[in-house]
């Protein structure tokens, strides 16, 4: 039987990898004792996996894993149930479904919504408050190329690359201690674009200097083509 | 939850997921619902720290009990570190971020010499001064200072961390550690509202239990240029209360089967170096081989039962969901009902997918068999631990291997299929000459000549790997009295079979050797030797096992500073008179304040034995008077008179 769990992660469990969390949900299972279905071959592995890995640091309101049970020994709530109980804090199962698709969810990921918020100094408080949400989004977005470095995965040189046909929307919020920023961005084999890019394209375009362990970003929705929207 | 500032300091760090906690079973207490808090330090990385079973054993003990709640503290990484200095940020504990200096007892384990730095920088970074009598001074004066007890192999010569650490547990810590833990609780509840009483009364409840050693109540005096004794050597140790014992007996848990082990392990989120179910089979060995201070320090041997260890591997297993069982104890084929314990497991292992490791087993055909099936064809490199090139080396610190043994399960283990051999030996032990260097060389060749024997001319994939460790004469030893290497014999050694081990096929591979001659000044170092630490420390040193971090020039200036101090000609003196003195046999030695035992008179009679080149029997076929017997009952649940 196929299944998948949405979850949040949230809190310091943030700090760990998607590596890690899936070593939590792999011990978790076997803990359970509820057997996955294992891949053939020289090497067998559990088949599950993530929509879309999440970055150290981020939290994530909306994940999704997706596995394959040996048998069919629990219903879908039984699963959940047992599941539950054995997650460290921070990772909240919300719900379970029977998967009928035959394509990956991670093929299937489309988009991403990102919550990025930006506190602000004393000195950028002025800066950014002089400017009204949608004029900060028209110089922002109203850019025909937002061009940034961005690093290659086997390159060690980062390239140059345009990032604005990645942005699907973006909305700007200000208030006197933060810059936030709501954005849905394409995510997913066909096309990605990491948050991290946006955030130090808005830092210099409004030439604010907050370092970047001060900005929290939250994933909030992912998108998909044909599933689970 | 956390803070902004530290959300902000993990976003910086490498591997933050180090010092969040909120691991798999993490025990989870209201702090002020409990009487004691402690925090259990383990003076290097998280990922090390993690992978020591002592801390599991003695965490699940504390935290069974409802008064104390026991928490954990490891080394910050040095970037960790510049942070948290930079803000201010004290060190903390994984269960609640409460900073160190805010709880009721730290514990550091003492599992090598080599992180006694990262035990002053812990202090320091939990805002604590690092001298105990500094503290103690704070503390009469109404401040809150935690108590800073230290436990592990490393106490059994707890004299160089003597001026930093309050309280010594030296022995078994699993029924001892909770007693000193409550005897806490205890004192806060007599002394009220007078805080201040609190430390004095603690440690007057502990004094007389075994185990405990409180250095304050002890001063050493050392014999000056002129008197009787060898300048620098210890005179006598006073003490100076009454209610301290002249002598530490060490703590021993009589019956490990009885003993609590922890079946619900804290599953760390990172990789550590073990990851894995675990059970200590059991305690002590017999071998005795001379140099091995665990195989003194730990005797008697106590097993547990069979039912006992099946039962928590799988509970164990069941509550981690690990993909691997490993077995602890010094030698794992010399349990009692070793063959029938290992194919259970194995069948056990088997059932539910889950690797089983054996470490150190000793190499017969059961052996072969059982390593076949849980290796199967991903079989790994194949380890031997002669330790010494030849019989004559091998009997004088009654290493009892010979070359017949290892030639013979090399036959065996090519033809399994075997691809990789493991050599371990030891240079620098006494009576060490050039001919047992050589006979290293020979054991590696002919290890080569049996693999073309049977393989041909070509001889496969196959190797031979030789690892080189540097002697360290250890406290509790026979060899305790010996001299080190110097440095300079170590790298002519190295040198030189560096040109004999020119096989093809043949890998070498030798420790470094400044920190082996480190090692030894604290392994049998007095308690002057803690201001070396201090200075060394100041200078910066810390992770000094990590050969990345290691600092020698800053090692050598806190040996200059400190020769000066303590009355020697210059730095190079005072590590020769640690390490490269033959020790006379009636010299009062530092670590003679603790009874771990084992007979003085039985550690010197090894001693002339390895003189003469005359081995020991292993004592389950037969008690060697060790002088054990005399403290507790050996072969607790084992059968002696036989092997495995
Ligand atoms: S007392 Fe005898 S049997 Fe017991 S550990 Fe010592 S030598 Fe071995």
């Amino acid at each position: 039987m196929k299944y998948v769990i949405r979850f949040q992660k949230t809190g310091v469990i943030c700090y760990t990898s998607h590596l890690d969390i899936m070593k939590v949900f792999k011990r978790s299972f076997k803990r359970a004792g509820i057997k996955l279905a294992y891949s053939q071959g020289f090497n067998p592995h559990p088949k599950m996996g993530f929509a879309q890995p999440l970055s150290l640091g981020y939290e994530s309101l909306d994940e999704y894993i997706e596995f394959e049970t040996a048998g069919d020994a629990f219903s879908a709530d039984e699963i959940l149930g047992r599941m539950r109980a054995l997650m460290p804090e921070g990772l909240d199962l919300l719900s379970i479904k029977e998967a009928t698709h035959n394509k990956t969810l991670a093929a299937d990921t489309v988009a991403a919504e990102y919550t990025i918020e930006i506190p602000l100094g004393e000195t950028e408080k002025n800066a950014a408050v002089t400017m009204e949400p949608r004029s900060l989004w028209q110089s922002y977005m109203g850019q025909d190329e937002i061009m940034t470095l961005k690093k290659q995965k086997k390159k060690k040189e980062p390239v140059l690359v345009n990032i604005r046909p990645k942005i699907r929307e973006m909305v700007f919020f200000t208030s006197e201690e933060c810059l936030r920023i709501d954005a849905v961005l394409d995510s997913g084999s066909d096309s990605n674009l990491s948050p991290e890019l946006v955030i130090t394209t808005v830092l210099e375009r409004f030439g604010l200097d907050i370092p970047r362990s001060e900005i929290k970003v939250t994933r909030n929705k992912i998108h998909f083509k044909e599933h689970l929207t | 939850m956390i803070d902004r500032e530290l959300d902000s300091i993990l976003k910086c760090v490498e591997k933050p997921a180090r010092y969040i906690g909120g691991e798999v079973n993490i025990v989870r207490k209201d702090p002020d619902s409990v009487d004691v808090r402690m925090g259990f330090a383990f003076p290097d990385t998280y990922e090390i720290g993690m992978s020591y079973m002592g801390m599991q054993i003695l965490y699940n003990i504390l935290n069974k009990n409802e008064r104390i709640y026991c928490e954990r503290l490891f080394a910050p990484a040095d970037d960790m570190e510049t942070i948290m200095r930079e803000k201010g940020r004290k060190l903390f504990t994984l269960e609640t971020f409460t900073p160190a200096d805010e709880l009721d007892i730290i514990g550091f384990t003492l599992q090598y010499e080599m992180a006694f730095t990262n035990v002053l920088n812990m202090l320091d970074l939990s805002g604590l001064l690092v001298r105990r009598e500094a503290r103690a001074k704070a503390s009469e004066g109404g401040v809150h200072m935690p108590v800073i007890i230290a436990g592990g192999p490393c106490a059994f010569n707890p004299e160089p961390l003597a001026d930093f650490v309050d309280v010594f547990l030296i022995g078994d810590g699993e029924e001892l550690l909770e007693k000193v833990c409550e005897a806490y609780a205890d004192a806060k509840k007599a002394a009220g509202a007078n805080v201040s009483d609190v430390r004095g009364i603690f440690l007057r409840a502990i004094a007389g239990l075994d185990g405990v050693y409180i250095p304050e109540f002890y001063e050493v005096e050392y014999y000056d240029a002129g008197e009787a004794g060898e300048q620098g050597t210890i005179k006598c140790v006073n003490r100076t209360a009454g209610f301290v014992p002249e002598k530490v007996t060490r703590a021993v848990v009589k019956d490990i089967d009885k003993t609590a082990f922890p079946t619900n392990n804290i599953v760390p989120f990172i990789d550590t170096v073990h990851d894995r179910s675990v059970v200590e089979t059991f305690r002590g060995c017999t071998r005795g081989c001379r140099f091995c201070q665990a195989g003194m320090i730990y005797r008697p041997v106590r097993e547990r039962r069979p039912e006992t260890i099946k039962n928590l591997a799988m509970e164990q297993l069941a509550n981690t969901g690990h993909e691997e069982l490993s077995l602890l104890s010094l030698s794992t084929s010399d349990y009692s009902e070793f063959e029938d314990l290992a194919t259970e497991l194995m069948g056990l292992c088997k059932a539910q997918n889950v690797a089983l490791s054996l470490p150190s087993l000793r190499l017969d055909s059961f052996s072969f068999k059982v390593l076949d099936e849980i290796q199967g064809y991903r079989k790994s490199g194949l380890t031997f631990a002669p330790e010494a090139g030849t019989q004559r080396l091998r009997d004088v610190i009654n290493k009892n291997i010979t070359e017949d043994d290892i030639y013979s399960a090399v036959r065996q283990a090519v033809e399994l299929g075997w691809e990789h051999i493991k050599l371990y030996f030891m240079i620098g032990l006494p009576g060490e000459t050039l001919e047992d260097l050589d006979g290293i060389a020979e054991i590696a060749r002919k290890i080569m000549d049996i693999n073309y024997e049977i393989r041909g001319r070509k001889g496969g994939r196959f190797r031979v790997t030789v690892s080189v460790s540097n002697f360290v004469p250890k406290a509790h030893t026979p060899f305790q009295w010996e001299a080190q290497d110097r440095p300079e014999d170590f790298v002519d050694k190295h040198n030189y079979l560096s040109s004999r081990l020119h096989i093809k096929g043949v890998t070498f591979n030798y420790h470094e050797t400044v920190t082996s001659n480190l090692e030894a000044v604290f392994a049998r170092g007095d308690r002057r030797t803690g201001r070396i630490l201090e200075e060394a420390w100041k200078g910066g040193c810390r992770f000094d096992a990590w050969t990345e971090h290691f600092r020698p020039e800053l090692w050598e200036k806190a040996f200059e500073t400190c020769a000066a101090e303590f009355g020697f000609a210059d730095g190079k003196a005072l590590e020769a008179f640690y390490n490269y003195r033959k020790r006379s046999e009636d010299e009062v030695l530092p670590w003679d304040i603790v009874n771990s035992f084992i007979d003085r008179q039985y550690l010197l009679d090894e001693k002339h034995r390895a003189e003469e080149a005359k081995t020991t029997p292993d004592c389950r076929l037969g008690c060697n008077l060790c002088g054990v017997n005399e403290y507790t009952e050996c072969f607790v649940n084992a059968k002696a008179g036989c092997r495995g």
